[in-house]
């Protein structure tokens, strides 16, 4: 069932999305490998629960998984990643994604990418983009 | 239409960076309710986002539309009516970006084949569209819209543009496949 106390507090659940994100990108980082949950805390600047919190959230998902370990006399759990996050940069801003004739356009179609102007654009500009930030002339 | 895209979603679960390809923040921040609250209605949904109930409800139907939500219809016991339950089904987000990424390669690919294989003319007016040589021939090299003459276009910049995308986008690809491979041998 829902919680509703956490669902009711968007401030904080906001915060607490960012955070998501961060100890997540932190786990990844250290590889398969993983890192103590001890450890991601204070590198985060959290609170032992918060940090606990955030890790069973991802565990939930399965993106990570937390095996319990003793570390130096006290029991804390090793975060090691199942997934790693998907890639998707080269099709962010592909117009397909969001065009609404997507399911028309075929190579003989009325809609086709032959004449399609919004590919064209995104390629072009993606590219000049990508030329100017190279310093290519 | 345009949509404001979300571009600070690297380290996202993957159904939350669909939503964000697919509408933005709005769309971000639906995502991420949904993964936080399974099970959740619209209406909770929306007091957990802070948007109004209208948006949320367009953003979960065009995700339901998508197959990326499910919704389950049930009797809200307070006030006798039924309400649906959503869930996201996070099972097909991986193949949701695979076939986008395959659908667009290939539209890529077609787009430069087209690009090698034809002669492009243009009157120079930017709303006139961009015509072939043969369609160039039946109009006696006159453009149809504004009566200008159609001169010869070089679209190298954009068959550039087009192998640069199509390469960036196998590589992607690729590279998902291999970490997938290492990370199965975790």
């Amino acid at each position: 069932m829902v919680d509703i106390i956490n669902i009711l507090n968007i401030g904080m659940e906001e915060e607490n999305l960012d955070l998501t994100s961060k100890v997540y990108k932190l786990i990844i980082e250290h590889g398969k490998e993983g890192i103590l949950q001890s450890t991601l805390w204070k590198e985060l600047g959290l609170t032992s629960r918060d940090g606990s919190r955030l890790a069973i959230r991802l565990e939930k998902r399965n993106i990570i998984r937390r095996e319990k370990v003793l570390d130096d006399g006290r029991w804390t759990y090793l975060l090691i990643p199942l997934k790693l996050p998907v890639q998707i940069k080269s099709i962010e801003l592909s117009p397909c994604i969001i065009c609404y004739d997507e399911e028309k356009c075929s190579s003989d179609g009325i809609v086709t990418p032959y004449k399609c102007t919004e590919l064209e654009n995104w390629v072009i500009q993606e590219n000049r983009e990508k030329q100017s930030s190279e310093g290519d002339p | 239409m345009t949509m404001v895209r979300h571009s600070k979603v690297e380290y996202e679960d993957a159904f939350v960076k669909i939503a964000g390809l697919l509408g933005g923040e709005e769309y971000v921040r639906v995502a991420r309710a949904l993964l936080n609250n399974e099970h959740a209605t619209d209406e909770e949904i929306a007091s957990a986002t802070g948007l109004k109930i209208n948006t949320v409800r367009k953003t979960l139907y065009h995700l339901f539309g998508r197959s990326l939500i499910g919704g389950v219809r049930v009797r809200d016991l307070k006030r006798g009516w039924f309400v649906y339950r959503w869930r996201a089904q996070r099972d097909q987000t991986d193949s949701f970006i695979d076939t986008q990424k395959k659908k667009t390669l290939r539209r890529l690919q077609e787009r430069l084949i087209y690009e090698e294989t034809h002669e492009f003319y243009h009157c120079g007016t930017p709303d006139c569209k961009r015509k072939t040589f043969e369609e160039s021939i039946d109009l006696f090299f006159k453009c149809d819209d504004c009566d200008k003459i159609l001169d010869r276009v070089d679209n190298s910049e954009l068959k550039k543009a087009l192998e640069w995308k199509i390469n960036e986008i196998i590589d992607e690809i690729e590279n998902a496949n291999e970490k997938g491979e290492s990370m199965d041998q975790l």
